[in-house]
């Protein structure tokens, strides 16, 4: 333990972290999300070797098959094996849901931060406007935004990281205004920092944790609206094997063909539970007042 | 409490207008011409174009927004729909309570699943119940609604021939369009409650409760609970807004005449004058749900009311003076 | 103690907004009727009316209803045979005359009497009216006139072979202008026709109901009431019929259609359509302007196993651009058949050995779109999907924006005139031509058969004109249009005509 204050900082920050992961890796649940997560990315990087067939490969002779061994999880109405779709529809899920999200957090924190550190007017106009776009339900908001904009994978990730926008932008301000007061922020300014250095250097860092686990669940439901919207018609053209528009075009066979729609659901479900198992480890392992 | 609902009612008008405004926006950027899909293909581009000048579709973009907000403050005229020509409020207000009831039993449903368990999962945090729970939730949240719906009318109305399979026209038809927007919600109501709960029983005045030799379920009960619901109920009510206007999968596999159902097909025919009433019509009911919610806060939450009464009570003072 | 009086009044306050909220019990439709007979028949659709006037629009929602609650001049039979209606006689005075006798003891639904003037004033309503003036703009109004109030005679601008079988579309439904013009934007409330139904109530996006008119001319119905129950979804309605929750379930597709066919518990009646869908070209665009390209493309594509597939071999697969129910009708044979080497040596004759980049625009009919992707593939020609709604398809189209489109084409006419001006120079975009074809020698015969009056010159001239579009590969065709309804197995004499129409008064219980 160094006696030197100047490096009594940068010292605790390091272990706030390390504390914060070694808390995270005993929670079970959440290394169970966070390995379900892994094994998504690794099949989405991976998956022209992993996949049996790729995904748009045809077999008109052998449409509606029940899972067997050629196709281990069945083909779908144009011979295409299940499996193969479902492996390539990760990557296509984890880029709706990392853009997505990408998206609503720089244009959520930029704008919540901006707020919660100017205050008064900037801070009541930015708010009322995220007032607004709060008050339109979020699918709603979404697909009219994706209405305008056109079909496409693009701008199904811009319609729904932009419904996403408020909620980031809020929690940002909340944390930057919970923590403009103390007194690090004053010995910064005192010292001469400028604006944009505080903000940057101080104020964010700070506020990181609570970033980070509206991340993974802003990501579960970036990818849940991803699904709705192809699942109505919008967002993606075919051939790509989304699992929402699989749900969508499997569904009137569901009492013959029952596969088709129940294991692309299960893959958006298996996801979804992943990524809200890691947001609660997160929450729980990063709350500085959790003492066990 | 009349001074703060009265402020909260005028803050809310800037923000309608806001709303407006930005679906208004949004759908002057469509690059299809609205028209042209209620006249089909076999009209000429003289009819559409007359139409569209009959209709005042040419106009600047301010003139139509002015014109479209005139109408509603001073007639409350919504306009009519482009497709059918029924004007939009008779369209909303005729499925306004089909939503409405069809969200507040879904939510009730999710409450009474949710909460209870919630608290359970708390109190015994890591068992076997409260994994399972925790399990069982995040599965029916990611689970597509679509898929639950149309399993129960397979095996309630096909197999065991129990319930009407669509319709919403009496209770045997909401059991089970409300067990599927339900179980959605109980998930989300259940972990807030859990992780509420969780937060506040670490918290020392329960442990002093504990000390104090208190029965734990009074603990629970008085100390732990009502200050635990205070988030579950802002997640009711966030839910509950959601439900009325995104409940669109199953107001479609149930054959429900909703809301949800309305706007997306509203959307799809390019029927901009529905889009627009009804979104700003879920604009202002979501303001008020949560006006509602923040004034049920004030009861509930003790450190509120206290505020309340003392500034009451400071005021007293002063008048007294 | 407060917390707890403040939440109870909360949930009181919420039960009883529920209660008063939920919809009210009368509403609810009862299909558990006393065997024999009925009085209500429910009938589950997948769309909705548009509009409840016959002019204004003629997609499928609407004219199923329209026919049931309005009449014709003259009508079509099951087997397609013109049958008195309205008009008891009728007779063709020259090319540009017709005469049409009318009943005498027509009332609308409001009490008004039918006559001649309102023949006269439903078709300059109608020639006015963006839907209908394209098919009905050919009668002049000004030169016809009413002979007393039972006769009318109608004025053409000029001769028009199937003026009789437009007669008999939906479209020329007899309407009061009365009525029209006093409920004005209220019409939808308050529709008025001659029809064996009348309207008696329509919650959208839910039912409509329609009763008996007790005074109608003709076959009265053997039920009074009628509902349209609007069930959007296809598994739904399937599971609605077969439970009994309704009588009769409409658009029910292929694969549940095949399933049913093999159940007893249900009757499955499939019937063929004056429907044909195809794939296309924009034809003033490149490639597809080059006739071997269009070819080599034909050659790539087997729209035999494209038309199996999707629609579980229900469908049969079509051979013309217009259906084989349509007058003019003409199978000139497969020109291009599925052959992949001759598709490619074609392709590189065109001056495209190495394929080409292209896109599809299509509305629905994924699976069709997918299949022709690959098969494209096979000789170097990379498609992209554009899978759109129905609003941004039809702008495609009608502004000549897409380069190959999926689309489908009906004649509810049953004649090729109206089937065939798809292909007419002067009708690009809007009027129909969506591939926008141009070819004046085509242009000729089409002409010539549509001024012809001889039905043996016309055949002769519309096997010339689909020989010369199947030789110019303008469409590659895929299936004869297929509709299923079904219905419990007690009730009978339901069909559906080749128009789509479904004379639901004739249907009987057993």
């Amino acid at each position: 333990m160094s006696s030197n204050p100047t490096t009594q900082l940068p010292y605790r920050k390091k272990s706030l972290w390390m504390n914060a992961w070694k808390r995270l890796t005993k929670n079970r649940m959440a290394m169970l999300g966070l390995g379900i997560i892994s094994l998504f990315i690794f099949a989405a990087i991976f998956a022209d070797y992993i996949a049996p067939y790729r995904y748009d490969e045809q077999h008109l002779d052998k449409i509606f098959q029940f899972p067997n061994k050629e196709f281990l999880l069945g083909t779908d109405q144009n011979g295409r094996d299940i499996l193969s779709r479902i492996i390539y529809g990760a990557r296509i899920s984890l880029q709706v849901g990392f853009i997505s999200v990408a998206i609503s957090a720089v244009l959520g924190c930029g704008l919540g931060s901006v707020a919660g550190y100017y205050g008064d007017k900037i801070d009541n106009v930015i708010m009322r406007v995220m007032d607004v776009l709060m008050a339109i339900p979020n699918v709603l908001l979404a697909i009219v935004i994706a209405t305008t904009l056109g079909p496409g994978l693009q701008n199904l990730m811009i319609a729904v990281g932009i419904s996403s926008v408020p909620s980031f932008a809020r929690l940002i301000r909340a944390s930057i205004l919970s923590v403009k007061g103390q007194e690090f922020v004053e010995a910064a300014r005192l010292v001469g920092c400028s604006d944009a250095r505080i903000i940057f250097r101080h104020l964010i860092p700070n506020v990181l944790a609570p970033i980070i686990v509206q991340i993974t669940l802003s990501m579960a439901l970036s990818i849940l609206a991803a699904s709705t919207l192809s699942f109505l018609g919008l967002g993606i053209q075919p051939p790509i094997p989304e699992w929402g528009a699989m749900l969508s075009s499997g569904r009137m066979y569901i009492m013959d063909y029952w596969y088709l729609v129940t294991f692309p659901g299960i893959a958006i479900a298996i996801i979804i539970l992943a990524l809200n198992l890691l947001g609660d480890g997160l929450r729980d392992a990063l709350d500085p007042r959790m003492k066990k | 409490m009349l001074t703060y609902i009265l402020r909260r009612l005028l803050m809310m008008l800037p923000v309608v207008v806001g709303v407006v405004f930005i679906v208004f926006a949004i759908l002057q950027l469509t690059p299809t011409d609205p028209i042209r899909t209620v006249l089909g293909d076999m009209a000429t581009q003289e009819e559409v174009d007359m139409m569209r000048e009959e209709m005042g579709l040419n106009d600047p973009f301010f003139t139509q927004f002015y014109n479209y907000v005139k109408n509603i403050v001073t007639k409350g005229d919504f306009g009519v729909s482009y497709i059918n020509r029924k004007p939009v409020t008779s369209e909303i207000i005729s499925r306004f309570p089909t939503t409405l009831s069809l969200a507040l039993m879904s939510i009730l449903l999710a409450a009474a699943i949710g909460i209870p368990s919630g608290i359970i999962s708390a109190t015994r945090q890591y068992s076997l119940f409260d994994n399972g729970v925790t399990l069982f939730s995040l599965i029916s949240l990611a689970m597509p609604s679509f898929w639950l719906g149309l399993m129960l009318i397979i095996i309630f109305s096909l197999n065991l021939r129990l319930l009407p399979a669509s319709g919403f026209y009496g209770p045997q038809y909401w059991i089970m369009p409300v067990i599927t927007i339900g179980t959605g919600c109980a998930a989300g109501i259940m972990r807030t409650t859990r992780s509420s709960m969780l937060e506040v029983i670490r918290q020392d005045y329960i442990r002093t409760a504990r000390a104090k030799g208190q029965k734990e379920s009074i603990v629970i009960r008085r100390h732990a609970l009502g200050n635990a619901i205070i988030p579950v109920i802002t997640i009711m009510g966030l839910q509950f807004g959601r439900q009325l206007g995104g409940a669109v999968l199953v107001e479609t596999i149930f054959a429900i005449p909703g809301l949800g159902k309305l706007l997306v097909d509203a959307t799809a025919t390019k029927d901009i004058p529905v889009i627009q009433g009804g979104v700003l019509f879920m604009a202002i009911v979501f303001s008020f749900i949560n006006l509602f919610v923040d004034i049920l806060y004030g009861f509930i939450d003790p450190r509120i009311s206290t505020m309340y009464r003392m500034k009451k009570a400071k005021k007293v003072g002063a008048a007294n003076e | 103690m407060k917390k707890i009086l403040s939440l109870s009044l909360t949930l009181i306050m919420i039960a009883t907004l529920l209660l008063a909220c939920a919809p009210k019990e009368e509403s609810k439709p009862d299909a558990s009727a006393k065997p024999d007979t009925q009085d209500t028949v429910i009938v589950a659709n997948r769309r909705e009316p548009k509009t409840l006037n016959p002019h204004a629009s003629n997609d499928t929602g609407t004219a199923f209803v329209t026919q049931l609650m309005y009449d014709t001049l003259i009508t079509f039979d099951k087997d397609m045979q013109f049958q008195p209606n309205l008009a008891t006689k009728w007779e063709k005075v020259n090319d540009t005359l017709y005469r049409f006798e009318l009943r005498k003891d027509v009332v609308f639904h409001n009490g008004d009497k039918f006559t001649a003037q309102d023949v006269l004033n439903t078709f300059e309503l109608a020639g006015k009216a963006p839907a209908s003036a394209s098919t009905l703009g050919v009668i002049d109004i000004g030169a016809s006139k009413a002979v007393g109030d039972y006769t009318v005679e109608l004025a053409l601008s000029k001769p028009y072979a199937p003026f009789l079988n437009v007669m008999a579309l939906s479209i020329s439904a007899i309407v009061n202008k009365k009525a029209i013009e006093e409920a004005g934007d209220k019409y939808n409330e308050n529709p008025v026709g001659t029809g064996p139904f009348s309207y008696k109530s329509w919650k959208t996006g839910d039912m409509m109901e329609l009763t008996a008119f007790d005074k109608y001319w003709g076959q009265k119905a053997n039920f009074d009431n009628l509902i349209i129950r609007l069930i959007p979804e296809a598994t739904t309605r399937a599971i609605e019929v077969e439970t009994g929750g309704v009588d009769m379930a409409l658009g029910i597709v292929d694969n549940d259609a095949k399933k049913f066919r093999d159940n007893p518990n249900v009757s499955t009646i499939s019937s063929n359509i004056l429907n044909t869908s195809y794939l296309s070209f924009n034809c003033s665009k490149e490639p597809f302007n080059n006739t071997k390209v269009r070819q080599a493309i034909t050659h790539a594509i087997d729209a035999a196993t494209i038309v199996n597939n999707s629609t579980f071999g229900l469908a049969e697969q079509s051979f013309s651009v217009i259906a084989p129910g349509v007058f003019g009708y003409h199978n000139p044979g497969v020109k291009f058949e599925y052959n992949v080497d001759k598709a490619k040596a074609l392709l590189t004759e065109a001056g495209y050995p190495d394929g080409f980049k292209t896109t599809l625009t299509v509305n629905g009919d994924a699976m069709a779109a997918e299949m022709i992707q690959n098969m494209l593939k096979q000789i170097g020609i990379t498609v992209e999907i554009k899978s759109v709604d129905f609003a941004n398809w039809l702008d495609a189209l009608v502004n000549g924006k897409q380069e190959m489109y999926i689309g489908g084409w009906t004649v509810p006419s049953a004649d090729a005139a109206e089937g065939l001006e798809a292909f007419h120079s002067a009708n690009h975009g809007s009027g129909g031509n969506r591939s926008f074809y141009t070819n004046h020698e085509l242009d000729g015969i089409l002409e010539a058969a549509a001024s012809e009056l001889d039905s043996a010159k016309r055949l002769e001239l519309y096997k010339q004109a689909q020989e010369m579009i199947a030789n110019e590969a303008v469409y590659v065709n895929f299936k004869v249009g297929q509709t299923h309804v079904v219905t419990k197995p007690n009730i009978e004499n339901v069909y559906v005509m080749p128009t789509q129409d479904i004379k639901l008064w004739l249907l009987s219980f057993k």
